[in-house]
């Protein structure tokens, strides 16, 4: 980006001289002026605000790092932020990193040189180390949905602990022993740490987990629906699906429908979220809900005021969430001859699963 | 970074031809100029010195600024925009102008300032007359969704009045005697133009298009669900209802479904963009197509012309046209006069 010495040196004056110009002062030739103009367009130079504000930092913009803006969780992240934002006159330049290391840092980089004092981030791989030493060069840096150790107090997380106890006890509560589980990529940090919790709390209450009824899914609705697919070609028992979000349960149950599998009379259901896809269903279906926009919004609070005061004392514990569950009507207690009829594995010979297209990502998280 | 001597090559000329291609093309054949063209596209050389600089020393950016960033549609435009500036090494920075109009400046001017070199903007709160006045502060402007006649060239606009009247036209031919309307109530430039394509498809018809059966909400999924709890209030009964976007025709198809109705067997459902979830959506939504990955290309390669100082942009701008997409959200009411025929 060129600069006041770009223009000087082109015009053959000093930075001073083309500062008064750029500012209307007096005490400027017009021949000096004209060469400065000139300057000024060939090489397409307009006045950096953000370095004009060197002194102080980028106080009025808030840096955001997010993969997308387009799945239900990262789309409530960004609402979140925006509640906060336009109250306080405070403008988003928000950077999307599509889970990419290389564009998280370069987007941190970008962001650092402008000036920026508060960075929201969302990254599953920069290395807690790294993200520590960019605490120093952004006074305002926060960490969404992740937990470093380090600098606790700049992280918004959410107990996934408690997601998972909700989760196992529903299932308790209505007596499920035979569990399906459509899981996230691994690629997501939350979604390891929230399915191991999840194994852990089910050992404990002493339900077997078979891992032929564990499926991997893309995180779409698509994804939902050729993991159920799997499950029921493979004759396995399952009377309950868990599902680590609500595109996953929505695609799921959908298909069993299709299926004439009724649910939860057949089949319980539980998503996570609590994104609009579980009221999408008839009826609605069971979810977790987890306080994104609220986390989004204590972050961007925290990112402004970290900016404008380093040294603030945060109780760490301002920034846990808690997640609760969404009560509707997608679990039963399944009676005990109920099981899925073969009769449906005929139909559903004829679905073809889709290969997985990274590019279609358009609803996973 | 590709040289004159690189595009020669692969034109298979000397490089005073691609000189005189770029710098004085009147003296050049037409044959000559569209391979030598050609492989200046597809090395994307930059035939402009300081241009050049520009992209060796910094990395490129191109700015984008949308109204709400939760907005599924900007959401796409966003995610569209960035796979093809992608393709092109180009980093694209997003910001908001809340629907606010000095807001919406502020965020062009902001990107700019940040290093943008082009910035894309989808208005909702400025008039044409005022985003003409910013282009001439911001020279990389592009506007979408807007005709602006004295910066056509770098206008993509799509004719949304037309995509609603398509989609008024098919329910209406298609025995659909009761219409009721889902529109925005914050969306007002795209709301007005979809309403007027519905108006005079009505009015062709010769029918008349009842104020009482417009309702309006936030153009998402709530908006959607809340103008439908109001329809089923009514005393009027309809056999279809045509949606502002995709997003609120989902919100309308959640509650009629809550509410034990059959869609389409009881009543029709129409959104307008087809996004994803128009296709993944249970019933699949019909809808109009809004070729938002086409222009968002479109968009980006402008973007890269205006940086690059190619000046070789269409001087009628780019204009994109609906087609209606039909799938298992609708049906034909057969009526015993329909039958007659």
């Amino acid at each position: 980006m060129k600069t006041i010495k770009d223009v000087a040196l082109k015009a053959g004056v000093s930075p001073a001289l083309v500062s008064r110009v750029l500012n209307n002062k007096p005490g400027v030739s017009t021949l000096a002026r004209e060469k400065i103009q000139t300057a000024i367009n060939e090489l397409n130079y307009y006045p950096n605000q953000n370095a004009r504000a060197l002194n102080k930092g980028n106080l009025s913009a808030i840096g955001v790092i997010l993969p997308n803006i387009i799945t239900p969780y990262f789309s409530s992240i960004v609402s979140g932020i925006e509640n906060v934002t336009s109250n306080n006159e405070v403008q988003i330049v928000l950077n999307s990193s599509s889970f990419d290391q290389d564009k998280e840092l370069a987007a941190l980089n970008t962001l650092i040189q402008q000036r920026y004092q508060s960075v929201i981030l969302f990254s599953t791989s920069i290395s807690d180390q790294r993200i520590v030493e960019y605490t120093d060069k952004v006074p305002g840096l926060v960490i969404f949905d992740r937990k470093i150790k380090e600098i606790e107090q700049r992280c918004i997380w959410l107990d996934d602990q408690v997601a998972a106890q909700l989760m196992v006890d529903e299932l308790v509560k209505f007596q499920h022993q035979h569990i399906a589980i459509l899981d996230l990529p691994h690629s997501l940090l939350h979604s390891s740490r929230r399915f191991s919790y999840f194994k852990q709390i089910l050992k404990a209450r002493g339900i077997k987990l078979s891992a032929g009824l564990i499926e991997q899914t893309d995180g779409t609705i698509q994804g939902g629906q050729d993991a159920i697919y799997n499950l029921l070609a493979s004759g396995q028992k399952f009377t309950a699906v868990i599902c680590f979000n609500d595109a996953i349960a929505y695609g799921a149950i959908n298909f069993l429908q299709k299926q004439g599998i009724s649910i939860p009379q057949e089949v319980s259901v539980i998503g996570f979220n609590d994104s609009t896809y579980s009221k999408m269903t008839v009826p609605n279906f069971h979810t977790i809900h987890t306080p994104i926009k609220k986390m989004a919004e204590r972050a961007t609070q925290l990112a402004i005021d970290l900016a404008k005061k380093p040294d603030l004392s945060i109780d760490k514990n301002d920034n846990i969430f808690t997640p609760h569950l969404v009560k509707n009507h997608s679990m039963a207690i399944v009676r005990p001859d109920a099981e899925i009829k073969p009769e449906f594995y005929g139909a559903i010979k004829e679905y073809q699963p889709r290969h997985i297209d990274n590019d279609n990502d358009n609803d996973k998280v | 970074m590709p040289t004159i001597k690189d595009v020669a090559r692969l034109a298979n000329v000397s490089t005073a031809t691609v000189s005189r291609v770029v710098n004085t093309p009147e003296h050049v054949t037409l044959e000559t100029k569209l391979k030598v063209q050609q492989a200046i596209v597809d090395l994307k050389y930059i035939p402009n010195a300081n241009a050049r600089q520009l992209v060796k020393d910094d990395k490129v950016m191109i700015g984008v600024v949308l109204s709400e960033l939760s907005d599924p549609f900007n959401a796409t435009i966003v995610h569209e925009v960035e796979h093809f500036a992608r393709q092109l090494g180009i980093q694209v920075l997003v910001s908001t102008g809340c629907s606010n109009k000095s807001k919406e400046i502020q965020a062009v001017l902001r990107l700019q300032a940040d290093g943008c070199n082009s910035v894309i903007i989808y208005s909702v709160a400025l008039s044409d007359l005022e985003l003409l006045q910013l282009s001439k502060e911001v020279k990389g402007l592009i506007v979408l969704n807007r005709f602006i006649s004295d910066i056509a060239s770098r206008c993509l606009s799509f004719d949304n009045q037309a995509g609603a009247a398509l989609a008024t036209e098919y329910l209406l031919s298609n025995g659909h005697q009761n219409i009721a309307i889902v529109s925005a109530n914050n969306k007002p430039v795209d709301a007005k133009k979809r309403l007027n394509g519905i108006k005079s498809t009505f009015e062709k018809h010769r029918r008349q298009l009842n104020q009482t059966n417009i309702e309006y909400g936030e153009s998402n999924f709530w908006g959607g669900y809340s103008c439908a709890e109001q329809l089923l209030k009514k005393t009027q009964t309809f056999s279809a209802v045509l949606c502002f976007n995709d997003s609120m025709a989902v919100g309308v198809i959640a509650k009629l479904r809550q509410a034990g109705i059959c869609i389409p067997q009881q009543i029709s459902v129409v959104g307008f963009d087809d996004l994803v979830i128009a296709q993944k959506c249970e019933p699949p939504l019909t809808t109009i197509h809004y070729p938002v990955n086409i222009m968002a290309r479109k968009a980006v390669e402008v973007a890269w012309n205006i940086i690059s100082q190619q000046n070789n942009l269409n001087e009628s701008g780019y204009q994109y046209f609906p087609v209606l997409k039909l799938r298992s959200s609708t049906q034909t009411i057969v009526s015993p006069h329909n039958e007659n025929n």
